[in-house]
């Protein structure tokens, strides 16, 4: 693996001119975005580490940590005291989940892992949660998605059939998803949406200690794998499921957020170049280019070609939990050696930072 | 004398198995083409299928398993 470069670094049109101009230092991010997409995630895991416990730690100003699901998870990690520990905690934690398939069941049911994810949220954050809200710097916004209508209640036939007119709708416009699902954005007390929310319907509510594990989780509940999350103290009535439906590479406009916000730098570490709008849109590609809402990101992720070196030629993803089946001892091999590889992301975007060579940046 | 009229449903073992084991493999290969519900395969062939046509159970069985992948 070492012989092949494994980081590809792509950056919007406003980004590359600053990049140009004085390179990429820590006190030129405003925003750190952290897309949904289970244990694709995994793969960043040591540029976090190195990201937030060791680079940004040269500044000092306010960042915006902005995540769906995984990303919403790794994200509130970074806002832990020692991120860098705590996001390798987190690691750990994520690569040992497992739920047992009983025998004829394809999959766990909802229920259960909902109970067990839950769990493991409280294991990790309890006590600590004045502590992330409480963060000198960073500002978390947690995403989450809220059924409407149809969606409003997790229902045995309602839900099936509601997600199916959320993905009609959505593949005429993306907007049409909003008559289904509302974007709601659990935020440090205070802190103003880092991107501007004119694209779709948005609400945003205060994170604090009442709701913090009931908002962390619903933005992890995918559905039909996990419950939805229903009663969030403080946030209206309705059943909550996994941000990444509505936003899942977090495709925001930042570009056109306030002044202050926009005048920096997103940095975006991501595993593919790619900043898919919704969940919905996965498999509508012409919705996958970058608009000028990225203009002023840099986005870090893997070579496709380094990718195919990683077990099963591919990023560890939740087919490996089918894949795998009760053999957690091989899951966890699989996934620890992917993750031990991508130290080589983290090792590169270090060295590129000290010698910041144009000609690996690449268009977004 | 006996008169055998209609169809004889005496058969011996070997007919057995030289008639229904071929239909028996056939039936199998039949249900065997057919796609697990919620494979990729099954969710490729129901997005090709026209949703006009698409059964209350094909709907539910799609967003259940072929949405969120």
């Amino acid at each position: 693996m070492s012989g092949r470069q494994a980081l590809r670094i792509f950056a919007g049109p406003v980004a590359r001119a600053h990049l140009e101009r004085e390179g990429l230092r820590a006190c030129d991010i405003r925003t750190i975005p952290a897309a949904a997409g289970g244990p694709k995630g995994l793969i960043l895991g040591p540029l976090d580490r190195f990201i937030f416990g060791r680079w940004l730690a040269q500044s000092s100003q306010p960042v915006d940590l902005v995540g769906a699901s995984i990303g919403a998870w790794r994200m509130a990690t970074a806002c832990l005291d020692d991120p860098a520990a705590a996001l390798a905690l987190l690691e750990d934690r994520y690569i040992h989940q497992h739920y047992e398939f009983k025998p004829g069941n394809k999959r766990p049911a909802p229920a259960l892992v909902s109970e067990r994810f839950g769990q493991s949220l409280q294991d990790f954050y309890g006590g600590r949660v004045q502590e992330l809200l409480a963060h000198p710097r960073y500002r978390l916004h947690l995403m989450t998605s809220r059924g409407r209508h149809l969606l409003r209640r997790e229902h045995a036939l309602g839900t099936p059939i509601g997600y199916l007119g959320a993905f009609l709708s959505n593949a005429v416009h993306r907007k049409a998803l909003g008559a289904w699902l509302e974007r709601v954005v659990f935020s440090t007390p205070g802190a103003d949406l880092p991107f501007l929310a004119n694209d779709y319907r948005t609400c945003q509510l205060d994170l604090n200690e009442a709701n913090f594990m009931a908002a962390l989780q619903a933005s992890c509940s995918i559905p039909f794998v996990l419950e939805a999350v229903h009663r969030i103290p403080g946030a209206p009535a309705g059943a909550y499921w996994d941000g990444g439906i509505t936003d899942y590479h977090l495709h925001l406009d930042y570009a056109g957020a306030s002044t202050a916000t926009a005048a920096g730098l997103v940095l975006y570490p991501h595993f593919q170049q790619a900043v898919v709008p919704g969940w919905l849109d996965k498999s509508l590609r012409w919705r996958h280019r970058a608009t000028r809402a990225l203009d002023n990101m840099v986005l870090l992720a893997p070579d496709p070609e380094w990718v195919r070196g990683l077990p099963g030629g591919k990023l560890p993803d939740r087919s490996d939990f089918l894949h795998f089946g009760n053999d957690l001892p091989a899951r966890v091999k699989a996934w620890q050696t992917a993750t031990q590889a991508s130290q080589q992301l983290a090792e590169e975007f270090e060295a590129w930072l000290d010698k910041p060579d144009m000609r690996r940046v690449q268009a977004l | 004398m006996r008169r055998q009229y209609g169809f004889d449903l005496n058969l011996g073992k070997a007919k057995v198995v030289k008639i229904l084991l071929p239909l028996l493999m056939a039936l199998g290969l039949l249900t065997g083409c057919a796609p697990e519900v919620g494979s990729q395969q099954w969710c490729d062939d129901l997005k090709e299928k026209p949703k006009n046509d698409w059964t209350m159970q094909e709907a539910s069985d799609f967003a259940k398993n072929c949405l969120f992948k």
